[in-house]
């Protein structure tokens, strides 16, 4: 241990996004969930992590990376689609260039998101040889970051455990995605939406699964209470340990309020030439009905409550995100040498976030971090650590039985179960128990379209499992997709049913939805059986 | 939006393009009752009973003319906690109570006299409560690679936690207050 750290940070981000894949269309609007978060998030991290190494920066990061997202950094089909929508804008932001030939004030930002998708796309074909994932697999050899993972189809796992196989599935086939696409096995996970049961952690230990984090209030009203609240991470009664997230410093960036994202100086999300062109000139470049959409070419700042934005300053915004760097680490310094104080050891300080708030939400938010990690170099005193890491230094913790939460609104699981989506858990209560019958009484299947049926059963009572549609139901975004998908999912796998009940399967129903449904393409449906097993 | 096809699909001409196809069942004529909590101090229940049950019942104990009613106990105390009369055979409820890890059960059934004759029962659901006081009895664990053990715990005096207890105070009774609107972790946007 060095006796100058004053305190660990171990900062996190969550990636996930729900499996979207419409092979049957050449445009689909909710694809551009991905293809924005690869170009805006997950691209611009990889790169600034790159910056980091070229200059000889150490950084520590813990990424936890869903196994929808793993599945889909590796489909060839929606990697195709991605690279088309590089070269969209790179073609829209060229033709902005022309049309503001005049425009001494913007055409220097429409420059400057021309070299930007250029640079992107270079980087993906050229760095990531067209896989998101080998970048994150470069950084963890590397030992700067710790690649967790997450719930197989991010169940929210409080809402599913009237069936323990189901939640089981969710866990098991998770660590098994991560094992084929990472090539070893998770130490971690991120529990979807940061929600935990009583008895969770058996699963969790019996997959070999170290660690998870939890909101604030999950550990602080634990029993019996954490002498160190949340500077110092816990165990279950299982021995796996649970972080609790610092809520001074996630509020520092999350807050709507006083937030850094919000400043007048950072890029404006919502001003997209998408809307705000003329209709027959944009139109090539958002939905092909005319129906608008965000392009990612965005020429305001925050500038304030009023109406009239002033330009974006791409400059002024990167030195903004050092000023606030300095400040989020002067503050993490003050917070631990006043916590440090009271403690045994080093206080730790969780900090968890969305991955697609940095980028994405925040265009800037790249930048901060990169300059959090220069500031930390310079300060000394703060170390950014994995929790692996930490558990590995201070293996002595205390035992409490953390509390049943999520991090969503209210701190519980009002989010994902209300009167807009409570219909769906009935659904997928019945599913999951069908499913654990067919498991047992077909563990020994060996007629091979019969078991391509029962394989796809699972993936689509997976999908429907997601815990996005019940989200998205509820914050009224996306809600008819969001609907149509549960449904669908639903829809499919009692069309499947009855067709294996029946012994009439139709093989092109059956080809299409292994086409369109198709991640986790060695999933085998016995993972659902509660007889047999070993 | 328009669709532009560009695979011909047989399939999803009779299903997925369907939207007949889409609309899910209503009920799966199995007989269901099933307790979850959705915060500290609120529970949902949802059920389904047959007729094929009823009929069953009618045979021995339930006249048909009584009342269904859902009755929600603690499962360790069998104390009743809520009731509420059922008139659908298929129907949801949220139901209020703020307890301290209880595991509450939901049973529906009818009453006959003076008594509450069971149909049907959920699994026990745990629910959670800022309420509660905790403990002071620590446990300590050292792990190191898969091995447990129990170990003593820290001898912080009382300075330290008093101190520490401040702090926390002021973290906690910012930011937990707030919690409801602004630092909740999944931001209200569209990309989910």
């Amino acid at each position: 241990m060095n006796s100058h750290i004053k305190g660990y940070w171990i900062p996190v981000l969550h990636t996930h996004l729900p499996f979207v894949k419409h092979p049957e269309y050449d445009y689909f609007l909710e694809e551009s969930w991905l293809f924005e978060a690869i170009s805006e998030s997950y691209i611009p991290l990889i790169m600034n992590m790159r910056k980091m190494e070229d200059e000889g920066i150490d950084f520590k990061l813990t990424i936890s990376i869903s196994p929808p997202l793993l599945e889909m950094f590796s489909d060839e089909h929606l990697m195709g689609k991605y690279l088309k929508y590089l070269d969209k804008l790179v073609e829209l932001s060229s033709k902005e260039i022309d049309r503001l030939r005049n425009n001494p004030e913007f055409q220097p930002i429409a420059r400057f998101y021309k070299k930007r998708f250029e640079d992107v796309r270079s980087f993906f074909i050229n760095i990531l040889n067209g896989n998101v994932l080998n970048g994150y697999c470069y950084f963890r050899d590397r030992g700067n970051i710790e690649v967790i993972t997450c719930c197989a189809t991010h169940g929210l796992l409080p809402l599913l455990n009237q069936n323990m196989r189901a939640v089981e599935a969710q866990v098991s086939i998770a660590v098994d995605s991560y094992e084929k696409h990472m090539g070893a096995r998770p130490k971690g996970m991120w529990l979807p939406e940061c929600a935990y049961f009583h008895g969770l952690d058996t699963i969790l230990k019996q997959y070999g699964i170290n660690f998870f984090f939890l909101d604030t209030h999950g550990v602080m009203n634990g029993k019996p209470a954490p002498r160190y609240g949340v500077y110092a991470p816990v165990y279950t009664e299982n021995g796996v340990a649970v972080f609790g997230r610092d809520p001074v410093s996630s509020k520092q960036v999350w807050s709507a309020e006083e937030g850094y994202p919000g400043d007048f100086h950072y890029r404006d999300f919502y001003r997209d030439v998408g809307f705000d062109l003329d209709i027959e000139y944009i139109k090539p470049y958002i939905s092909p009905d005319g129906a608008r959409a965000f392009t990612g070419i965005k020429y305001y700042k925050v500038t304030g409550k009023e109406v009239h934005k002033k330009p974006y300053d791409p400059i002024e915004a990167f030195n903004q995100t050092r000023v606030h760097a300095e400040h989020f680490c002067l503050e993490r310094k003050k917070q631990m040498g006043a916590l440090g104080a009271y403690m045994e050891r080093p206080p730790v300080v969780l900090s968890p976030y969305d991955a697609e708030l940095f980028g994405h939400w925040w265009f800037e938010g790249p930048d901060f971090l990169y300059h959090v990690f220069h500031e930390i170099e310079k300060l000394k005193g703060i170390k950014a650590i994995s929790p692996s890491e930490y558990l590995d230094i201070y293996p002595r913790n205390q035992v409490i039985s953390p509390c049943p939460t999520s991090w969503g609104n209210n701190g519980y699981y009002d989010t994902w179960l209300n009167g807009e989506n409570d219909w769906i858990y009935r659904h997928l209560h019945q599913m999951a128990e069908t499913l654990e019958n067919l498991a047992n009484t077909h563990y020994h299947e060996t007629d091979s379209i019969h078991t391509r049926v029962l394989n796809q059963l699972a993936r689509e009572l997976l999908l429907a499992q997601s815990s996005d549609w019940a989200f998205l139901i509820t914050t009224k975004t996306a809600r008819e997709y969001a609907e149509r998908r549960t449904r669908e999912h639903i829809a499919n796998f009692h069309a499947l049913l009855k067709d294996l009940l029946s012994n009439s399967i139709d093989p092109d129903f059956l080809q299409h939805v292994e086409d369109k449904d198709s991640l986790f393409p060695e999933l085998d449906f016995r993972v659902y059986a509660s007889r047999h097993q070993a | 939006m328009e669709k532009k096809k560009t695979v011909k699909r047989t399939a999803e001409d009779h299903t997925i393009a369907n939207p007949a196809f889409r609309r899910i069942l209503h009920g799966y004529n199995e007989d269901t009752i099933v307790i979850m909590p959705v915060n500290g101090d609120t529970n949902f229940i949802y059920w389904e009973i047959t007729e094929e049950l009823l009929k069953r019942k009618r045979k021995t104990q339930y006249s048909g003319s009584e009342k269904l009613m859902i009755i929600v106990f603690d499962e360790d105390s069998e104390r009743e906690i809520y009731s509420f009369e059922v008139n659908n055979r298929i129907g949801k409820h949220y139901m209020k109570f703020c307890g301290s890890q209880e595991r509450l059960v939901a049973d529906i059934g009818f009453v006959r006299g003076e008594t509450f004759v069971s149909i049907l029962k959920s699994t026990p659901a745990t629910v959670s409560s800022f309420a509660e006081e905790a403990g002071n009895h620590e446990v300590w664990m050292q792990k190191v690679k898969n091995s447990c053990e129990i170990v003593p715990a820290p001898t912080d005096n009382i300075i330290a936690k008093n101190g520490l207890q401040s702090l926390f105070e002021e973290y906690y009774s910012d930011c937990m207050a707030s919690r409801s609107g602004s630092i909740s972790g999944s931001m209200s946007l569209s990309l989910p």
